[in-house]
């Protein structure tokens, strides 16, 4: 039986729509139901998804679309979850406690994109500079001329305005 | 030869002195200061000669050439390097103790030029040959330590302090062992004297009566003088460099120098007390004695090249449970066949 | 060997103590003494990169450990989206420069699946030949770079006197040692029987080059040549490290990594295997010829027992092995044909999204990328195998030693240009 029956079987509380696409299978979701369904496609022995390849989010102009990537290593199939939260002041609960990696790629996605994880243990930006402005990833995001160390950013002497 | 040359030369000078009506005290701190400076010039030129031979023993272990531009087949590298680190700049901390942190290079060089009082380099080749040579060995090169806290202490840095810490659980540990396996060789002597001991070995080596203090001999000075796989005190890829994180040009110099001319000075007291000294047919005495030096200094970095590092916890381990009874035992063995 | 560890284990560690160590529990209170934080880095002898680890410490006993990553933070995902897909080939060679090739193979393979182009067989051959080198000499790296940690530094000038023959392979190949830009959309840059060189690194081969002759000696024959040795050397790196008391303490033992928790951090590659999980993508997802080459040599991904940083040694060290077979098996069996499929010179790839993932020398190397029809990406999220590896680090060093953790990390092969991007 092919994954997406499986799944549509299941009949999970919160998913929105499965759609099969020629190289993922995609899963939306509500974005309230996220422990729910994570953990219930972690936890079922048929579809067992215990491994949390990465997450990260995209910037859709209007709205952010996060992503969860999951895969059995049981059955050796892979699903892609999808959902939309705010664009700016977003915030969705964090997995940490479904996926203990989940931490470190929730601080990645709040450094890149603004969105916040509730719950998370250790809230920080783990890549960029510290005093950073902005998320880099977000398609507005222009990159500053200079960046200083210290982290304020700003233009040297000459270029500045008089 | 050359002992007696000095001394006669020596005696004509004393009898000028006398005749001349000089306090012969005078002629003695004269003597003193001479002799001083020349074991410094052996000191220094021991190191000089020690660093290039590593660095040259190193490459050919590693299937490359070691140093070969400066001068022929590196030749003059270390002179180099000394000529560098004099240019260096001298940089205290901020937050450094100023006097304990400039003395400690100097203190660390205290017990190595004391030490080489008592060595006998050749046939009556010895600046003093003291009655309790041993004793005081193991009396004065505890100094050394002293100068390691100082220098980890004063830096006021972790990692300074955290080898500063290692340096001085390490050697107080192993100092135990180190004495042990020698008093087997002073109870076959019979005597302290350092050529009391040679003279003792005329017939043969004390290493073929005293095969097991010799490899604890060994390793407790490797371990003495921090050496892989003991070098705990400055593993760099642990805690940087240890006690001399924060030292730089001259003073960083000293403490190489120390830790080298530590490393002659152990293998020195090695070849004297196990490979029968200055002894040996046809070459002269002193050269005998570098031979023998130079085998126990081509042992030390033999095992540097070859070997990981200690973990602290097993290099205390080791010292205690291994070395120590092995050496007691050795000590009983001996004790008991002298006195049946 | 397997006997020699059982006797340290036991003469290490206890039944009870494992089970406490697995536990976690805080020191006893009675022994506590005063607590301090202490920064390991960013400048630090044995970061491998710059990585700064802040530690809480007890002693030499590591209570809590917080790693700061991003001094490498280059926005390789930002940069991916402002480049076409041509031009941003070069930029991912930065990504996890230690083997650049595998990065390259995945960016291609992902951009080939979305954009539908096919790729001739001789190609598939040549990416998998390249790609087993340079895992050889990402794992001589890693083997040279934990040997020196653990203050063993002859190993580690042994280790790069080997993987200079790679480097003058890859040098011969395409004229570059490190960030090759070798791969093509479809294919290859350079047929690897174009690839001859005069001055070609004979001497530790042991064969003779006619100096007075035209041509050199070409890559197949070194190539084939270095497989053949290779496995000796490996005995070499294994007298002087595997069969010593010392390095053996210092790595038995020591750096559990239980199984569950592997897999809940996403720990993938050599250190998922050593703790006993047979998770090798290039045999589950059999991508490029890999399953030909299973099939062909009969390779079974090595594991380990126990999971402590010995097993993983010991694994890196079977697939060094494994690797050398594999390019045996391909150089013997590589068709003739063209070396690159008919790609046109902008590329525009088809509407979608994919994730595409290879087995790197550290783990799960994953490019998951995002397509809007246009010649550059719309979203390119690079899955670093060091950034899951890392993040499992605190859990791992609690409540061992400052030494413990340098053979700990080391252990773990983290790269840390991989793990910032």
């Amino acid at each position: 039986m092919a994954l997406k029956e499986i799944i549509e079987k299941k009949e999970i509380e919160g998913v929105v729509e499965i759609e099969e696409t020629p190289h993922l299978l995609i899963l939306w979701f509500e974005p309230d139901k996220i422990m729910d369904v994570i953990g219930i496609l972690r936890d079922d022995s048929e579809l067992s998804f215990d491994w949390l390849s990465f997450l990260t989010a995209i910037d859709m102009k209007s709205h952010l679309d996060v992503i969860y990537l999951l895969y059995s290593t049981k059955h050796k199939h892979r699903i892609c979850l999808k959902t939309s939260v705010k664009r700016r002041h977003g915030s969705i609960k964090s997995i940490h406690e479904l996926f203990a990696g989940a931490a470190w790629h929730e601080n990645e996605v709040y450094d890149m994109f603004g969105l916040r994880f509730e719950g998370h243990p250790y809230p920080r930006r783990i890549l960029t500079a510290p005093g950073m402005e902005g998320y880099p990833l977000l398609k507005d995001f222009h990159s500053p001329d200079f960046i200083v160390s210290g982290g304020v950013s700003r233009k040297p002497e000459k270029f500045r305005e008089k | 030869m050359i002992a007696g040359w000095i001394n006669s030369c020596y005696e004509s000078i004393r009898n000028w002195w006398v005749a001349c009506g000089i306090p012969l005290v005078w002629l003695d701190i004269i003597r003193a200061i001479l002799l001083g400076i020349v074991l410094a010039i052996i000191v220094v030129v021991a190191v000089l000669i020690l660093t290039y031979v590593e660095r040259k023993v190193a490459g050919h272990f590693q299937s490359r050439m070691g140093p070969m531009r400066v001068g022929w087949h590196g030749l003059l590298q270390p002179i180099a390097d000394a000529i560098k680190l004099i240019q260096k700049e001298d940089i205290v901390p901020e937050k450094a103790d100023y006097w304990v942190f400039t003395l400690a290079p100097f203190v660390v060089f205290v017990p190595v030029m004391m030490v080489l009082v008592v060595i006998p380099f050749g046939d009556h080749l010895i600046v003093q040959d003291l009655n309790i040579g041993i004793l005081y060995i193991f009396a004065v090169s505890g100094i050394g330590v002293v100068a390691i806290l100082m220098g980890g202490w004063a830096s006021n840095n972790k990692w300074s302090l955290l080898g500063a810490m290692r340096s001085v659980s390490q050697m107080v540990s192993y100092e135990l062992p180190l004495i042990l396996s020698v008093l087997g060789v002073v109870i076959l002597a019979g005597t302290m004297s350092m050529g009391g001991i040679v003279e003792a070995q005329r017939k043969m080596w004390f290493i073929v009566y005293q095969p097991l203090g010799f490899i604890i001999y060994l390793f407790a000075a490797t371990a003495e003088v921090n050496r892989v796989p003991f070098d705990l005190p400055e593993a760099e890829q642990e805690i940087v460099a240890g006690y001399n994180t924060e030292y730089s040009g001259m003073k960083f110099a000293m403490f190489y120098l120390a830790e080298y001319a530590n490393m002659f000075i152990v293998s020195m007291i090695g070849a004297t007390l196990f490979l029968g000294g200055w002894q040996g047919p046809l070459l002269p005495s002193p050269v005998w004695f570098l031979i023998k030096t130079g085998a126990m200094v081509f042992i030390l970095l033999w095992f540097r090249w070859t070997f990981p590092r200690f973990r602290v916890d097993q290099l205390m381990d080791f010292g205690w449970k291994v070395l120590l009874p092995f050496a007691f035992i050795n000590l009983l063995v001996t004790a008991l066949v002298v006195i049946i | 060997m397997a006997e020699d560890r059982d006797r340290i284990l036991k003469t290490m560690i206890t039944e009870d103590e494992l089970s406490a160590i697995e536990a976690r529990p805080e020191l006893k209170k009675d022994y506590r003494t005063e607590e301090f934080w202490m920064n390991v880095g960013p400048q630090h002898p044995s970061t491998h990169g710059v990585l700064r680890l802040v530690l809480k410490m007890d002693g030499e006993v590591i209570v809590d450990c917080v790693p700061q990553i991003g001094y490498l933070h280059r926005g390789l995902d930002k940069m991916a989206e402002l480049k076409t897909y041509n031009q941003y080939l070069p930029y991912l060679d930065r990504a996890d420069y230690v083997s650049a090739m595998l990065t390259e193979h995945c960016y291609v393979m992902a951009v080939e699946k979305l954009a539908g182009i096919e790729v001739p067989e001789r190609a598939e051959y040549i990416r998998v030949i390249v790609s087993e080198l340079n895992r050889i000499a990402s794992h001589l790296v890693w083997l040279g770079v934990l040997s020196l940690d653990l203050g063993a530094i002859t190993p580690f000038l042994y280790c790069f006197r080997e993987r200079e023959i790679i480097m003058d392979l890859f040098e011969m190949l395409c004229g570059q040692r490190l960030t090759y830009n070798y791969l093509r959309f479809g294919g290859v840059a350079f047929d690897i029987d174009e690839a001859v060189n005069p001055n070609a690194p004979h001497k530790f081969l042991g064969i003779t080059v006619n100096p007075g002759g035209e041509r050199g000696v070409d890559f197949t024959t070194l190539a084939y040549r270095f497989a053949e040795v290779f496995p000796d050397r490996v005995d070499d790196y294994e007298a002087i490290l595997t069969h010593n008391e010392i390095f053996l303490e210092r790595m038995a033992g020591i750096g559990y990594l239980p199984l569950d928790v592997a897999l809940s951090y996403g720990v993938t590659g050599p250190n998922i295997r050593g703790s006993g999980f047979a998770y090798d993508i290039r045999k589950v997802d059999k991508y490029s010829i890999y399953e030909k080459v299973y099939n062909g040599t009969g390779i079974e991904p090595p594991t380990g027992e126990k999971g402590d940083c010995w097993d993983r040694y010991k694994v890196r060290i079977q697939e060094m092995r494994d690797s050398c077979k594999m390019i045996k098996w391909c150089l013997d069996n590589i068709p003739d044909g063209p070396i690159r499929s008919k790609v046109p010179r902008v590329l525009k790839v088809a509407e979608g999204e994919t994730y595409m993932r290879i087995e790197a020398p550290r783990g799960e190397f994953g490019i998951y990328l995002v397509s809007d029809g246009t010649n550059k990406p719309y979203r390119l999220k690079l899955r670093g195998p060091s950034f899951s590896n890392l993040s499992v680090l605190p859990y791992m060093i609690r409540g061992y030693k400052v030494a413990d953790l340098i053979a700990i990390f080391g252990s773990l092969d983290v790269i840390l240009p991989d793990c910032d991007r």
